[in-house]
């Protein structure tokens, strides 16, 4: 079955009945670049001042969990705790993320693997961009370092953050991107996470855990200490 | 059981003598319209966000034909192939096409309404190709062989013995208690983890395309479409044409308003943005990304007087709100698309004369386009069909005489305030007589309007003395 051909074939059609909808006398041209409606208007009211009770009390709102630490150098024990704590086996998926990779797992008394290596029931750790005080999001974006596989493939998801890291709307991370990436290759999935999975499509009763993470706590530590 | 939109009526006196279904979908509406207040509520602004997301979205159909081709571009760009169908046949052969050619026997399917539309499950099975829905809803749908009865609980029909029970009997996982919903729950996730982690492709819709970065994104709170569209080698985006946003910051637009309108949250559990197959030393994300983009009637609709549906987004507040659909659920309009938005667009995308009930489905109350975010006059879209329905000599017997004996009365008040009064007297008799018929005062609203302003002549203003 020739595909291409028909694709070819549909997308004249489609674009000649377009344009006969839209009235168009010409193919816009390059000086004729359609300009967007200006920025969108943020939700009010706004976020002023520190970032970090608005973000915490959206991510609360929404089933989530936010732990402020004193150090990264803490992470392990504190994952290491809940591990316990939740009776699960004391392991964690790590990416390559050295930053991550360094900290003292072992002395904490978790095992170490890969995003490859995930059982169900496990735990993962990843380093994400920013939190969105707005929504109560974390960001994430995929590659080696934090593989979206431990986004999804998880069953407790902790992600670490500095709490300069908190940005107060959406267009923000746009920017964070850009500033990061400029025009250059975009990671491939940039991922917004708002809490653990649920699904109410059992009698519409809210249930924590359908596919994803069931859950879900970001970890504020500053990095130097 | 085949569907046709066309027994609505015999089909909504069944939803309506079912009293399960009665009582979820009451439920299920409660949930979903204090969720819809607790959403819009958050905010102080609403009314701004939705003026936003609305300009975001007639800019961009305005321009459609600019921005698709900005889209392919870029989707190319990135390592991505575009198809396009005109029809619901064509996105059937290119989708089990480009699976065939690599060797793909099994998928996994996030929740997609375009596949609904073009019955792409069905045409994968056929084609010996195996597909699981990955939605909660839509696989307990699939395993009973049903179809969606909400835009967002596709299962709301059933309830969580009968869940259990399917459960049970699909699943060979030996004896186990699947009375509590969590149980439920696990179990679904357990079994179709597996077919996660196994299936070679993956399949799911779009909430929106992003025609600068071209970009696709996906919302969901069950975390399914991102796996479909992480683990296996091949993805495959199935999306109307209308789908398309200029930027990222129009795609927030329109994010702000699907998630508070649906979930009452901010943002979805997750949403999603991604952009080609995956690059270089990534090991997770597809090798192949496909976007099959779909037409079926929507470029008619653009040079028609009904552009305004193609605004829609699918976030279910308009049926959420409706009182037809509160009462009869989504299998009564025996169409993919039910609620005021179904209304719109089934009769324009199965044909109107196969559709004539619909658009008659509907109290006038103006209730949807009140909540609807993107702003979209569905009652006016709806009056528009019926009038087309008078003009075409199909609309029912019954409305036309009905409609040509108020138009008759209406032309003499004082014999239609007669026949009015004589009614409401009437209703009230029966009403003492039979409990079961709703109590009636036994005065018309004009009579009762006509005393207040006699008594309070002198006093002011009519309207006020009603009041007081
Ligand atoms: S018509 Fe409006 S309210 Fe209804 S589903 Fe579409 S966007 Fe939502």
């Amino acid at each position: 079955m020739d595909i291409e051909a028909l694709s070819n074939k549909n997308r004249r059609a489609i674009f000649e009945r377009l344009r006969s909808g839209l009235k168009r006398t010409d193919e816009i041209t390059g000086s004729e670049t359609p300009v967007p409606p200006g920025p969108p208007a943020h939700p009010n009211p706004e976020p002023d001042g520190d970032l970090f009770p608005y973000f915490r009390e959206a991510a609360i709102r929404i089933g989530g969990n936010v732990v402020q630490l004193e150090g990264w150098k803490k992470i392990p024990l504190h994952v290491a705790g809940i591990l316990r704590e939740k009776c699960e086996p004391m392991k964690v998926a790590l990416g390559a993320d050295e930053t991550i990779r360094s900290l003292p797992w072992k002395e904490a008394g978790i095992e170490v693997c890969d995003d490859l290596e995930i059982e169900s029931g496990q735990a993962g750790v990843s380093r994400g961009i920013c939190a969105v005080a707005e929504t109560g999001s974390v960001v994430f974006f995929s590659g080696i370092e934090n593989p979206t596989r431990i986004t999804f493939l998880v069953k407790y998801h902790f992600v670490v953050l500095s709490p300069d890291e908190i940005v107060p709307y959406l267009e923000d991370v746009w920017s964070i991107l850009r500033r990061r990436f400029g025009n250059g290759r975009w990671p491939r999935a940039v991922n917004f996470v708002n809490g653990p999975s649920a699904t109410a499509d059992v009698e519409a009763i809210l249930t924590v855990g359908a596919h994803g993470p069931c859950y879900f706590e970001v970890l504020f530590a500053d990095r130097a200490n | 059981m085949p569907m046709s939109p066309r027994d609505f009526d015999s089909r909504a006196a069944d939803a309506m003598a079912d009293e399960q279904l009665q009582a979820n979908l009451k439920k299920l509406m409660i949930l979903l319209k204090a969720l819809h207040r607790q959403g819009t509520g958050s905010v102080t602004n609403f009314d701004e966000l939705r003026q936003c997301a609305s300009a975001v979205k007639k800019h961009t159909i305005e321009n459609l034909d600019y921005y698709l081709e900005q889209f392919e571009s870029r989707v190319i760009e990135k390592g991505g192939k575009v198809h396009y169908a005109q029809t619901c046949e064509d996105l059937n052969v290119i989708v089990i096409e480009i699976c065939k050619r690599r060797g793909v026997k099994t998928i996994v399917k996030g929740k997609s309404m375009v596949s609904e539309e073009t019955g792409l499950n069905k045409a994968l099975e056929a084609a010996a190709i195996e597909v699981t829905e990955t939605d909660m809803g839509e696989y307990i749908v699939q395993i009973a062989h049903e179809r969606p009865s909400h835009l967002v609980g596709p299962a709301i029909h059933k309830n969580r013995k009968e869940i259990a029970d399917l459960f049970l009997k699909h699943h060979d996982l030996g004896p186990r208690s699947l009375k509590e919903i969590p149980e439920i729950v696990a179990e679904g996730r357990r079994v179709l983890r597996e077919k996660f982690l196994r299936a070679d492709a993956g399949i799911t819709g779009a909430n929106v395309l992003i025609a600068e970065t071209g970009g696709v994104v996906l919302v969901t709170n069950e975390g399914n479409a991102d796996l479909c569209s992480t683990i296996p080698k091949m993805h495959i985006v199935v999306a109307g044409i209308e789908k398309l946003v200029p930027g990222l910051e129009d795609a927030g637009a329109v994010l702000r308003v699907l998630a508070r309108s649906l979930t009452g949250r901010a943002m979805s559990c997750y949403t999603s943005f991604l952009t080609g197959p995956r690059e270089g030393p990534q090991y997770c994300g597809p090798e192949e990304l496909h976007v099959v983009l779909l037409d079926n009637h929507r470029t008619e609709i653009i040079g028609s007087e009904f552009r305004d549906i193609l605004r829609c987004i699918r976030c279910s507040s308009c049926m959420n709100h409706c009182p037809v659909f509160g009462q009869t659920g989504g299998h009564a309009y025996g169409s993919v698309y039910s609620g005021p938005m179904g209304s719109v667009l089934t009769p324009i995308m199965e044909g109107i004369e196969n559709a004539a009930d619909l658009p008659d489905a509907c109290s006038s109350d103006g209730r949807c386009a009140e909540v609807c975010p993107m702003m979209i006059p569905l009652p006016d879209l709806l009056r528009r069909l019926r009038g087309k329905e008078r003009e075409l000599g199909i609309s029912k017997r019954y409305m036309r005489w009905g409609i040509s004996a108020y138009m008759t009365l209406a032309r003499f008040p004082r014999l239609y305030r007669t026949i009015t009064d004589a009614g409401a007297g009437a209703l009230s008799v029966l009403g003492h007589v039979n409990k079961s018929i709703p109590y009636c005062r036994g005065r018309t609203f004009f009579s009762l309007f006509a005393r207040q302003r006699r008594r309070s002549k002198g006093a002011g203003h009519g309207y006020r003395s009603l009041k007081q």
